[in-house]
Order: C-alpha cells, then structure tokens, then sequence
C-alpha cells in the first residue's frame, strides 16, 4: 500500500501526501509504543502543536524514491542530556537555524527533513519542522527505531558523514560541530548539550536522497502511524494484536506480573545516558521468570535465563487489557503486561551493525542471537 | 560398603554439611542429589559454556554485579549440567532465588571471597581424586600377580566391590568374573587389536544403578587393566601354543594314504612317545573348522581358546591349517555323545558367531590309530560347516553318508537340466523330485515312499508314470545310483530354498 492510499487526503504530487490530524494523532501512539521506556509528555505536545498549527499548513510526507538523488536532506532531532523537553519546550525557531546553517555551511538548500529515530519525539520533531519550513518529510530514518546515540544509525554503517551538525540550545545559543567520525561527533555533541542546557534541537546527517535510500530504513513515519492505527482502533486487543503481529513480524514474548523493579542494576559505560535499571516479571502461566534489562530502552530479555530479545530487537509493552501501549513509567509491581519483541532493520543484524547497536554496544557482555546465525 | 572410587566423587550434601562450602549459605538447594567432579572460577558469561558438568560454578565478584547477569549464569550452568552455582553474598535477589529453584538448580552466597570459596573446594576434590589414585595403584599391584585372563578380570572385579567384569570378542562374551545385578549400566574400553583386526575386543563392567558409583572411576580402571588384561592373553596363548605341539606334529604327520595308518604308529613310535601318545589309549579328535579363505588370526585363537576352556576339558586347542584340532582321552562310547553335547551347550553359540563349526571322531572299540580319528573329526568338521555355521557334527553320525556333504551341488544341478531337461522344465518339478527322491530312499518300494510322504499309493504311482514319460530312468540299474544321487541333490536345494523363503517372508 503507498502512503497515497494510507491518507485520507489526496497525494499532492507523485510520492507525497499530506498528512492529516488524524495522522498525526496515530503517528503519536506509534511513536510511543516503539519507544515505550521514554516518557510520551514531549511527544504528545509536539503532537498537539503540529494538529494545531495544522490549521494554516500541511505536513508533506514524501517517499525517499520521489526524490532527486541528488536533492540534500537532513536529518532534524532533539539530543537531550538530562533535562526534560517539556520542562523547558523550545522556542520554535531552533530547527529552522539549523537548517539554515547546514545550508549555509553547505552552500547548498535543503530539500527535505528527515526524522533522526522513528520513534518517541524525534518521530514526530520533522513533522513540526516540515510545517514551519515547508519542506517535505522524508518517509525514512537512520535508525528505524530510536537508540541514545546519534552515532547508532544506519547512515554511520553506510558510511555517511554526520557532519556538520548544526545545534541550538535551550536558550538559543548556537554551535556547529565538524567531526571526523560519528563516535566523536557523539562525544562533542553530549558536551555541548550539557553546556546548552539540557537539550539542544539539532541537524545532521546532510546527505543525498540517494544515500538516504540506500543507506536509511524507508517507510518508517508510514510505520509509526500505521501502528497508531491499529493501536487507537475501537477494536478487540485480540484483533489488534493480530494486525500488529502481521504488520510488524512481533512476537509476544510473555504476559507477565510485574515482581520486582529495580534501578543502578547494573554498571553503566561511560557515554550511555539514563542510568540502568531492570524489571522481573512472572508469567503466571507458565511460571517463567522474565528478567527486562532498561537503560533508555529495554536492552535484554531473560526468560528463565535464556535470552529471548535483545538490543537492537525492539522490545516494547502492551496492555493486556486495553491493547494500548504502556510507558515504563506506568508500570509499578502488580502490573500485568505483554512483553513484545519486534525485528529491528535488517542492516542492524550484519556484523557492523550488531558492533554499532548490539549488546556489547550497551555494555551487556552477550551476544545477539542472530550473531552467528 | 563402600563404593569403590567413592573417594574421588564429592557429594555436594556432604561438602555442605562438613566441606568447604559449609561457609555459604545455601539460597536454594536442589532436592536431586549431586556429584562434583570440579570446580571454576568463572569471570564472564561466556565462560560458563566451558564448564564441564557437574562442576561447581562461583561466580566472580565482578560478575554477580549485575543481577541479569547472575541470571544468564543460573541459566547457562544449569544448561551444562553443573552442581552448584555460587554467587557472592551481597548480591542476590529474591527473583534469582526464584529461578534457581525454578531451574532447580542449587545456588549457593558466599560470605567470604568467592575466589577463596573455589580454592578451599578445589583443595577437597583434589584430596579425594589422590584416595583414587591410592585405590588405582593398589588395582594395578594386583593384577600384576595374576597370570590368567580369568585371574585378572577377577581381580578387577573385587576391587570394584564385584561387578560383573567381562571380555568380549565381537560381542561374544569370551570370559567374565563377578556378578550382575538388575538395572545395570555398562562401562566399556575398547582393546585395541594387535592385527588391527575389524572385530572389537571390550573389556566391560556392569555398574549397578547406583549413584555411588563413579562410572569415570570404572572407566579408568579399566583402562589401567587392559595391559594386564593383554599380558595374561599373551601369556595364555603362548602357553597353549607350547601344549599343542603335539596335537599340532600330529596333523603334520597324517598320512594322505589311509594304507599308511598301520605303519603309523610303528613308522613314529618313538616320536609319538616324545609327543606324548600313548599306544593303547583310545582318543577322541575335535576339529573346529573355519572358512578356508580367511586365514588364521592370532586373536582368534586366542579367543576360542579361552572359550575352548568353558568346555571344562583340559587339553589344548592347536592351531592347524583349516582350522583347530584338540585330541582327548576318551575311554567310554558315551562320552563321545556327552562331549559333542557339552561343545555345543558351551561354545555353540560362539562358534555360530564366529562363522566356524566343529566335527568329532568316532569312538571305536579297537585301537584306532590317531591319523583316522583326526580325519574323521577334520571330514565331520567340514561336513558340519557345509551344513551351518555353529554345527556340531559326530563322524559317527555321518559314516559314508559323509561322502554326499562333499557332492558339487551346482554341477550336479548342471547335470540335471542337461540329462532330464522335461524334469527340469515341468511345472510341479518340487513335488515331483521330493516323490521321487523318497521313492528311490525306499528302495523303489511305493508303499513305504506313500507312507513317508503321506500320500495314497495311487497318487505316488501316478507321479512315477508321469516322471517315466519326463525321462526319468527309474527303471535302468545301471543310471539308478546316479538318478538318486541327482534327485537328492535336487531335493535338498529344494528344501533349502524353501527354508529360505519362509524365513525371509514377513
């Protein structure tokens, strides 16, 4: 199905649709049941923001095949370091400087935006972006889910620059960062963030939309609304858990009684945010004992000791009972959930992928399953 | 009584009761009881897929940090079998103590530095493996008194609180010693042929189910065994060797010409002295026949020669060309039968899976010279082998009927189809030769061949005019004793072929 048809709204020209309200509201639950361990706040009020603004304008989602190869794009994103956006929310201005300054520093316009994860708040910061500059967003990402680092992409496995990086910070201070490889980019870019104030709205990755479609993972914005669809659907959890297996190749890995949540589990390295934590669980079916491994996102799954999803397989929650995401802030002992694994991007399971974002990459000494399968 | 090598398996209830790991705390401990066999200090998960089983897995500070960690461990030791996994104490949690038991697998905190923890134990299980070697010397002191194949599974028996020890050649238990309880299991060492023979000779014990029993303890015993194991075959064999030289000469000096046995005994009456024959005594010859195209293995002579001794006759087998011959003093008629019974209950078996047979001499009244009695066993032997492997035949039983044994069946078959080619061709061939063979089996008397075959006289007479008409010279003396040698022969391949196809039908 082409996102021509997935809109209610007719497409504007070959390859592009304008997205509805409707869309983005579903975009919104999409993003959050791929990245339940982020609290959803920032993503909701930017959600709200861009139904409202929508009023004057229109999102254009476009297909990366649409494009001219040559046309540069670039990816648009918060990159937090401790401070909450919705504490502090952004002015408006902070992504349209920094496209100008990528555009500036390359001498060259912008055609397109693309998301920087396809999930959470960056799943949703383009479509903002894309209203205020009119540009159309790219119906792909580096990342097809989201990870902590801006290192972790697709893109730095097909050896696409990131730099220049363009930033703005909480009080709009500006910086440009160029750095010979994504690792140290990720290093400055942490710095910086600290010093800005907590986050700071970035732009990086300029590329080609050649290299965007042979290098990023399409179809991810269409993903996370078609999610939203069947999650926001006045429907049984039965059928909804159908469609989202069918859509997604998940597999639920257990319903399983929260037991025991604990936080600082386990050392962390140097450069991850957010601190580890882990949650048990018991299937009171089977009497397995699920072990969840969190820090950002929900890295390992244990049953019984044996590792049944681990990073970078997707691994979200749901509830039984109503079939909607559940956010980790939500879940307390006592809470019964489905945990659910889903295949992340097949270039995360090749050997530089599996370096970039597998266990390891994370501190976890285990390799991933499908290592050496 | 205790168990031989009980020293050297540590029971993980008793190395908590009064052992090193008395000092930790058991958070969960496995109803199932365990061995250990060792010990290790493991420092990454990846580390635990090495562990041997039934080894006790302690787990490095470094590595309990991490509850998922401690996890993945209980998971991956209990996936290799160990006996216990011990985490250092600060660290556990209610959901580990919950997998472990899930698992069921005993986990155990140490108070102390798990590092220490793994060397106390690693000191114990060395202190029990030194009380084996003690228990492995004094087998091997042992058995180096004994001279015998039997003496020495014996001794290997006893010091393994005596089980059932046996030597097996190809399956064919050869020679055993101890006894066998119910619910055994089976520890086996393969000896390695000194022919490199395809044929696998074992040494075996039977282990009682019990878990006292160490089976790698077994294991090693008899491993060191074999060479005295091996000694003692040599020994036996070159023993025997020496004692069948006269049986051996005998053959040696067997006249072709049967006119020559008369002057047999005068022609090497000093010889047959030296050897040891005494004029006068009757003897009884048996001969073990094998397959002429396979030639003689030292192995198995050995073999049959330790087999040879269940018959519970005390003379020796010598090896000969075309197989084995033993001469036995035999005073009686009777004992001739006795013997070819008791080589059949004894060795019948063996002899069948050895793909051999064996024939005995008559027992005659009058002195028989010792050439005679060594071609009948030889002939009856042949006979027995041309019948099946794993027969038994008696001379006596056979006298000229030997003679038809040594017919070429196949050119008489040739002979058949050539000289009574309607015979041959007709439909109810089968039931016409089987008439006919009994016919002329009954001197050419119709009523008695009727009775055999249980049929009227009538259908046995048409039967006869019909194989007149097919050109079956019943009726001409002089082609008689050829006919009937044909239709025997016809006969028995018939049966044969029938037996066959029964046999092979489902």
């Amino acid at each position: 199905m082409t996102s021509g048809e997935r809109s209610g709204v007719p497409a504007t020209r070959l390859g592009m649709t304008s997205l509805t309200s409707a869309d983005i509201a579903h975009l919104r639950t999409g993003a959050q049941f791929l990245a339940c361990t982020i609290d959803p706040t920032s993503t909701y009020i930017y959600a709200e923001m861009i139904q409202s603004a929508m009023v004057s304008g229109q999102v254009q989602l476009v297909d990366v095949e649409s494009l001219d190869p040559e046309d540069l794009v670039v990816a648009t994103g918060m990159v937090t370091q401790g401070l909450f956006i919705a504490d502090m929310p952004p002015v408006g201005d902070e992504f349209l400087s920094c496209i100008s300054a990528i555009e500036t520093a390359l001498s060259r316009k912008v055609q397109a935006v693309y998301s920087l994860a396809a999930a959470s708040i960056n799943g949703i910061v383009p479509l903002m972006v894309g209203l205020q500059s009119g540009l159309p967003v790219v119906d792909a990402d580096p990342m097809g889910r989201v990870f902590p680092l801006i290192s972790q992409t697709t893109l730095h496995i097909g050896e696409v620059g990131i730099s220049p990086i363009a930033m703005m910070g909480v009080t709009g201070e500006r910086a440009m960062v160029e750095a010979p490889n994504p690792q140290r980019a990720e290093t400055l870019v942490r710095s910086l963030v600290t010093e800005l104030g907590g986050w700071a709205a970035t732009a990086m990755y300029p590329c080609t939309a050649g290299e965007l479609r042979m290098h990023g993972v399409r179809g991810t914005v269409t993903r996370m609304i078609r999610v939203g669809e069947i999650l926001d659907a006045d429907e049984s959890v039965e059928n909804k858990y159908r469609r989202l297996i069918e859509l997604l190749k998940a597999v639920r890995i257990s319903r399983a009684r929260v037991q025991h949540i604990e936080s600082l589990s386990r050392p962390t390295g140097l450069g991850l945010p957010a601190q580890p934590s882990s949650m048990t669980l018991i299937d009171e079916t089977t009497g397995q004992i699920i072990r969840l491994e969190i820090q950002n996102e929900i890295l390992l799954v244990l049953v019984d000791g044996a590792v049944a999803a681990a990073v970078p397989d997707i691994v979200t929650l749901l509830s039984p009972e109503y079939g909607t995401a559940v956010s980790l802030d939500d879940v307390g002992v006592g809470t019964v959930i489905d945990v659910i694994a889903i295949p992340a991007a097949e270039a995360w399971y090749s050997a530089p992928g599996l370096e970039l974002a597998g266990p390891r990459a994370f501190d976890i000494p285990l390799d991933h399953p499908r290592r050496n399968a | 009584m205790r168990r031989p090598g009980q020293g050297r398996r540590l029971d993980l209830s008793t190395v908590l009761a009064r052992g090193s790991l008395r000092s930790t705390t058991a958070l969960y401990l496995a109803p199932s009881s365990t061995v250990i066999d060792g010990v290790m200090i493991v420092p990454h998960l990846d580390a635990i897929r090495r562990v041997p089983p039934n080894t006790v897995v302690v787990l490095s500070t470094e590595m309990g940090a991490g509850g998922w960690l401690v996890s993945a461990a209980l998971r991956h030791a209990w996936e290799r079998r160990s006996s216990a996994v011990v985490v250092p104490e600060s660290r556990y949690s209610s959901t580990v103590i919950g997998l472990a038991e899930r698992l069921d697998i005993t986990l155990l905190a140490a108070g102390q530095d798990p590092a220490s923890v793994a060397l106390d134990l690693a000191a114990e299980i060395g202190a029990a493996r030194s009380v084996v070697d003690v228990q492995l010397a004094n087998l091997v002191r042992a058995l180096i008194k004994e001279s015998t194949v039997t003496g020495v599974l014996r001794g290997i028996s006893q010091h393994l609180g005596g089980i059932l020890i046996a030597l097996e050649y190809d399956g064919v238990l050869v020679a055993s010693a101890g006894s066998t309880g119910k619910d055994d299991g089976q520890v086996s060492v393969d000896l390695r042929s000194q022919e490199n023979s395809s044929r696998g000779m074992a040494l075996t014990a039977q282990i009682p189910a019990d878990e006292a029993y160490d089976r790698q303890f077994v294991r090693t015993a008899l491993e060191m065994a074999v060479p005295s194991v091996q000694s003692a075959w040599l020994q036996v064999n070159s023993r025997e060797d020496r004692d069948a030289v006269p049986s051996a000469a005998l053959v040696d000096l067997t006249p072709f010409d049967t006119a020559a046995d008369d002057k047999f005994e005068d022609r090497h009456r000093h010889l047959m002295t030296e050897l040891g024959w005494h004029r006068g005594q009757r003897y009884v010859a048996v001969w073990i026949w094998h397959d002429p195209n396979e030639p003689h293995r030292l192995e198995r002579t050995a073999v049959l020669r330790l087999l040879w001794r269940r018959v519970g006759i005390r003379r020796p087998l010598a090896e000969v060309e075309e197989g084995w011959l033993s001469i036995i003093p035999c005073e009686e008629d009777q004992r001739v039968a006795q013997l070819q019974q008791r080589v059949n209950a004894k060795i019948g078996r063996a002899l069948a899976e050895f793909h051999l047979a064996a024939g005995l001499s008559r027992w005659q009244a009058e002195n028989v010279t010792l050439p005679a009695i060594v071609r009948e066993a030889k002939i009856a032997a042949e006979c027995a082998y041309l019948t099946g492997p794993g027969n038994i035949l008696a001379f006596g039983s056979l006298n000229v009927q030997a003679a038809t044994f040594f017919m070429n069946q196949e050119t008489i078959q040739q002979v058949a189809h050539l000289a009574l080619p309607q015979l041959m061709a007709a439909p109810d061939r089968e039931q016409m030769i089987s008439s006919l063979a009994s016919y002329l089996d009954h001197h050419s008397s119709v009523s008695s061949a009727a009775k055999a075959l249980n049929l009227h006289r009538n259908t046995l007479q048409t039967r006869l005019h019909r194989a007149r008409e097919l050109g079956v010279p019943l009726d001409d003396p002089h082609q008689l004793l050829a006919t009937h040698m044909i239709l025997h022969v016809l006969n028995d391949v018939t049966s044969r072929t029938t037996r066959h196809a029964r046999k092979d039908s489902p």
